[in-house]
C-alpha cells in the first residue's frame, strides 16, 4: 500500500460509473440505465506507475476516462491532487484539465490528418496559455519531438506520411507538451510491432521517471504490464476482481481470473500444448469471485476432527501458502503441523470467547480463506429435557461463533483483496430433521448469516460460500444411519467450490437429492423428515 | 513433403510515379501441405504484400517484376489475372486482420455467408442456410441461427472474428492466409480464436501462411517460420530450431525485444537503430546489384 503522503496524484473510493444503454432504447422512453464498473478503489503517486488490465469490456477504457474526468463518476468520489473532482462541471474542471491527459490507442485517429504534426503538439500549449505565440509554440514543439526521440524535422509531416510507432510517440509528445502530472495511456502499444512497441515503452518510463509523472497504464497484454507498472488492478465485468504490487499479483494471483489472464500470454517459447488448454470458460462460473488457491492463506476452524481435518489435508494438497489449523485445544491439532511442516501452523482458538476470536484476527493478518468449519451438536429434539441449554450452546457456536469470526476477519480479508470466507452449514438449514431440531434451527439462522455476510461483504469482492451436505461420516452425526459420505469428498467439493467461485454447494447425492426435492415439493420432505422423531 | 504453394525469387515493386520502389525482393519460401507457416516481420516489412502476391489481390500500383507463385498441387493454372468465377478463389482463401472493417456492415451476417458459400457450391437456399450453420456451429458460435439473423456491430470482436474464420473455411480452401487474424483481439480471446484456427487446419488438413508481428503467438501455434525485413528473408526454418538457436541476429535481437512477464527486465531491448539501418543498407546495395 502507498501511504498518502503529498504525492498522491490521483485516488478513487468505490468509484463507479453507470451509462444509459442506447441498444435497447425504446422510442419515447428513458434507456436503461447498466453499471459499466463500479467499487473500484485505486491510487497512484507521482513517479508511478498503475496498470489496469483486463478483458475486453471489462471497463478498463471507460475507468481511464472516468479518472482524466472525460466521464462523470456516478458513484463514489475521486480525488485528483488531494482536491475532490467527483462532481465538477467542466468549467470547474477547466483549470485543472492542464494537469491531466490522455493517450488513446489509435493514434491514426487521435490526430487531425489534415494538421502538421508540429501542429498537434503545439496546440495545447496555445490552448493552455504555456506559450505566447505560435512561434515559441513551434519551438517548443520541436523541442519535444526530440525529447520522444524523433527527429524535429518530422514536425513538417502529416500524420498519412508517418508510422504507428511514430505518431505514437507524436501522442506522446502532445500529452507531455503541457506538463501534466497524470497521464492515462489506454492501450497505446497494441497496435505496433514488437520492436517499436518495446521503443515507445521504453520511452514511457523515461519520461516517468524524468518528469515524475503518475502514469495510468490499460492494457490487457500482461507482459508489457510486467515490464512497466508497479502497481496493477485487474477488471472483469466492471469488477475489480484483485490489485496489488504488480510482484505479487504475477507471482501469486489470488483470483483464478487473474492467473488464466496471465497463462493467456504466449511467451515466444514452442509449446504446442499451450493451445490444448484454451478451454471456453463455462458459463456458470463466478468468475469474478473465482479464488486461485496457490497462494492464498487459510484458516480452518475446528480442524482437530472430520471435515476440518480433511481440509488441512486437501488445501495442503492443493498448494496453498499457508493454513491456520485452530482447534480449542492444540494438543489435538499438533499433529497436523508436524505432518505439513512449515505449511500448517496450528493456533488455539475458541469461537465461542470473543478476546480469543479478536485474538486470532490480530496474529493471522495474512488469512485470505476462511473456514468456519467448527461446529457442535447436541442431537437433540427442541422439546427434550435439556432443550433450552442444548440449543443455546449450538446457537453460541454454530451461529454466533461464525458471526464472531466474520466480523474479527472482515477487514483483513478486505486488506487481502477480499479473499473468500467458507460457512459449513448443512441441508438442514433449508429443513427440519426433529431428531436435531435444534441444530437445524442454528444451521437455519447460519444460511440466513450467510447471505447477510455476502450482500455487505459483495463490495469488497469477497467470496461468501454456504455449504450445505447432508449427512456426513463424522463424530457430530454418530448417531445418524447410514449412507454417509466420507469427509474427505467434503473437503474436495469445498475446494472446487471455492475455485469455481461458487456462493452455495450441496455435496453428495443426498444433500443434492433434497435440495430438488425441496425445489419441487418442499411439504413433501418435510413430512418424509417428520418420520425422524427424537428419543 | 509436399508443396501446396512454392514462391519462386519473388521480386515486386510498387510504381511511384516514374519510380519503380521495391518491396519485395527475391523471396523464396514453400509451403508444405498441412504446416502452419508462420510469416514475422515488423510493419513495414513486406509481409502483407506477399500475402496478397499469393491470394492475387494486388493494388494496380504493384508489379511483380521477376519470379512468382505456384500453386503445384491446386488444378487452376497459376495465371495471374482476376477473372469472376476464377476457381483459385476457392482454392485460397483469407482471414483478415480487423475483424470491424472486413464485414459489410448493412449486410446480415447470413447474406454475407450465403454470398460465398454460392461462389464455392451450388444449393437451394436453403441448403445454403444450413452449410452456413453449420460452419458457425463448428466455429463454436452457440446460436448459430440467432446471429445469422445479425448484422457485425450486433457481435463483440471475437464473435466477429469466428463469423471471418467460418468464411474463410466456408470454402473447402487448401491455403489460408492468415493476415494477423488475433491483433485487435485481448489475450484471453485470442487464445481460443488461435486454438480454433489450429482444429480447423488440424481436422482439413489445410494449409495456412499466418502473418503476425507476434513471435509469442508464432511459438505456440505454427510449424515453421519465416522472418522477414524490408522486403528480405532472413531466416526460415522449423519453431523449435528458430526460437532455440536463431542463426540471424535480427531474429536474435527480435526475440530479445519482447516483454516477458516470466523474466522482468529493468530496460526493454527494442531491436538497435544500427541493426536496422544495415538491413537497409544491405537492402539497397541488393537493388543495386541487380540493377548492374
Amino acid at each position: 500500500m502507498i501511504s498518502s503522503d503529498g504525492s498522491e496524484i490521483i485516488s478513487a473510493r468505490r468509484l463507479g460509473v453507470a451509462l444509459p444503454n442506447l441498444a435497447v432504447k425504446r422510442r419515447f422512453q428513458p434507456a436503461p440505465i447498466v453499471p459499466i464498473f463500479r467499487d473500484v478503489d485505486l491510487r497512484a503517486s507521482k513517479g508511478q506507475c498503475l496498470g489496469i488490465v483486463g478483458e475486453s469490456g471489462s471497463g478498463k477504457t471507460t475507468l481511464g476516462r472516468t479518472l482524466v474526468r472525460l466521464l462523470r463518476p456516478t458513484s463514489g468520489t475521486l480525488l485528483f491532487e488531494g482536491c475532490d473532482i467527483t462532481g465538477l462541471d467542466e468549467a470547474e474542471l477547466r483549470p485543472i484539465r492542464d494537469r491531466m491527459q490522455m493517450i488513446f490507442q489509435e493514434p491514426r485517429a487521435a490526430l487531425n490528418p489534415r494538421r502538421r504534426v508540429d501542429d498537434a503538439v503545439s496546440q495545447p500549449l496555445l490552448a493552455y496559455a504555456k506559450a505566447a505565440t505560435i512561434r515559441e509554440a513551434r519551438d517548443q514543439a520541436g523541442e519535444l519531438l526530440r525529447q520522444v526521440g524523433l527527429d524535429p524535422s518530422l514536425g513538417k509531416r502529416y500524420p498519412r506520411e508517418l508510422s504507428g510507432g511514430q505518431l505514437q510517440r507524436i501522442c506522446i509528445a502532445r500529452a507531455i507538451s503541457i506538463r501534466p502530472s497524470l497521464i492515462v495511456a489506454d492501450e497505446i502499444v497494441s497496435g505496433l510491432d514488437m520492436s517499436s512497441q518495446a521503443q515507445v515503452l521504453n520511452l514511457l518510463d523515461d519520461l516517468r521517471q524524468q518528469l515524475g509523472l503518475c502514469l495510468v497504464f490499460i492494457s490487457h497484454d500482461l507482459s508489457v504490464v510486467r515490464s512497466i507498472c508497479d502497481e496493477v488492478i485487474v477488471l472483469l465485468d466492471g469488477r475489480q476482481v484483485e490489485s496489488g504490487p504488480v510482484v505479487r499479483i504475477f507471482t501469486q494471483p489470488r483470483r483464478r481470473y487473474t492467473q488464466s489472464l496471465i497463462q493467456a500470454v504466449p511467451l515466444p517459447e514452442p509449446d504446442g500444448s499451450w493451445l490444448n488448454d484454451a478451454v471456453d470458460e463455462t458459463e456458470n462460473r463466478n468468475r469474478v469471485k473465482a479464488m486461485n488457491l496457490k497462494g492464498t492463506t487459510a484458516l480452518i476452524t475446528g480442524s482437530s476432527r472430520g471435515i476440518g481435518r480433511e481440509l488441512v489435508r486437501a488445501l495442503a494438497k492443493g498448494g496453498v501458502k499457508k493454513i491456520y489449523a485452530t482447534a480449542r485445544n492444540v494438543s489435538d491439532i499438533e499433529d497436523l503441523a508436524q505432518s505439513y511442516p512449515g505449511l500448517v501452523e496450528v493456533l488455539s482458538l475458541d469461537i465461542t470467547d470473543d478476546a480469543s476470536v479478536n485474538q486470532a484476527a490480530v496474529q493471522c493478518q495474512d488469512v485470505d480463506l476462511l473456514i468456519n468449519n467448527a461446529g457442535v451438536n447436541r442431537m437433540s429434539g427442541l422439546l427434550a429435557a435439556d432443550a433450552i441449554d442444548g440449543a443455546r450452546m449450538e446457537m453460541e457456536t454454530n451461529y454466533f461463533g461464525t458471526l464472531r469470526m466474520c466480523r474479527a476477519f472482515a477487514p483483513v480479508l478486505k486488506n487481502n483483496g477480499g479473499g473468500c470466507i467458507v460457512n459449513l452449514l448443512s441441508i438442514l438449514s433449508h429443513v427440519a430433521l426433529p431428531l436435531m431440531g435444534s441444530l437445524c434451527a442454528s444451521k437455519a439462522a447460519g444460511l440466513r448469516l450467510t447471505e447477510g455476510v455476502r450482500a455487505e461483504l459483495d463490495a469488497n469482492n469477497t467470496l461468501v460460500m454456504a455449504v450445505m451436505p447432508g449427512a456426513v461420516d463424522t463424530d457430530m452425526s454418530r448417531d445418524f444411519p447410514p449412507p454417509k459420505m466420507p469427509p474427505a469428498e467434503v473437503a474436495h467439493a469445498i475446494i472446487d467450490g471455492i475455485i469455481a467461485g461458487q456462493e452455495e454447494i450441496f455435496p453428495g447425492e443426498m444433500a443434492s437429492g433434497l435440495r430438488e426435492g425441496l425445489k419441487a415439493d418442499p411439504k413433501a420432505i418435510e413430512k418424509e423428515l417428520a418420520g425422524y422423531l427424537p428419543g | 513433403m509436399t508443396s501446396t504453394l512454392i514462391v519462386r525469387d519473388l521480386h515486386l515493386a510498387v510504381r511511384n510515379g516514374r519510380e519503380l520502389l521495391p518491396i519485395l525482393r527475391g523471396i523464396n519460401m514453400h509451403l508444405a501441405e498441412g504446416e502452419i507457416h508462420g510469416l514475422v516481420g515488423e510493419s513495414g516489412a513486406g509481409k502483407t504484400m506477399l500475402g496478397r502476391v499469393i491470394l492475387d489481390i494486388l493494388p494496380p500500383t504493384a508489379v511483380i517484376t521477376s519470379g512468382g507463385v505456384d500453386y503445384p498441387s491446386s488444378t487452376s493454372s497459376p495465371s495471374l489475372g482476376r477473372k469472376a468465377g476464377d476457381r483459385r478463389y476457392s482454392h485460397i482463401s483469407l482471414i483478415p486482420q480487423d475483424p470491424m472493417t472486413s464485414l459489410n456492415p448493412v449486410k446480415r451476417i447470413g447474406k454475407q455467408m450465403g454470398e460465398i458459400l454460392r461462389l464455392a457450391h451450388a444449393g437451394s437456399s436453403r441448403q445454403i442456410r444450413e452449410r452456413a450453420e453449420r460452419l458457425l456451429r463448428e466455429v463454436r458460435i452457440k446460436k448459430p441461427d440467432q446471429v445469422l439473423q445479425q448484422y457485425p456491430h450486433q457481435l463483440s470482436g471475437g464473435m466477429r472474428q469466428r463469423v471471418l474464420i467460418a468464411m474463410a473455411f466456408s470454402t473447402e480452401p487448401r491455403i489460408v492466409i492468415a493476415d494477423e487474424p488475433t491483433t485487435a483481439l485481448d489475450v484471453s480471446v485470442q487464445r481460443r480464436v488461435l486454438r480454433l484456427i489450429r482444429d480447423l487446419q488440424k481436422d482439413r488438413r489445410t494449409t495456412i501462411l499466418f502473418v503476425t508481428h507476434d513471435l509469442g503467438v508464432v511459438a505456440k501455434v505454427c510449424d515453421r517460420v519465416s522472418l522477414m525485413h524490408s522486403g528480405m528473408l532472413l531466416e526460415q526454418g522449423k519453431v523449435a530450431d528458430v526460437f532455440r538457436a536463431p542463426s540471424h541476429p535480427y531474429t536474435r535481437s527480435l526475440l530479445e525485444a519482447i516483454p516477458r512477464y516470466d523474466r522482468p527486465q529493468e530496460k526493454l531491448a527494442p531491436v538497435a537503430e544500427d541493426l536496422q539501418t544495415q538491413l537497409i543498407r544491405e537492402a539497397h546495395e541488393y537493388d543495386q546489384q541487380r540493377r548492374v
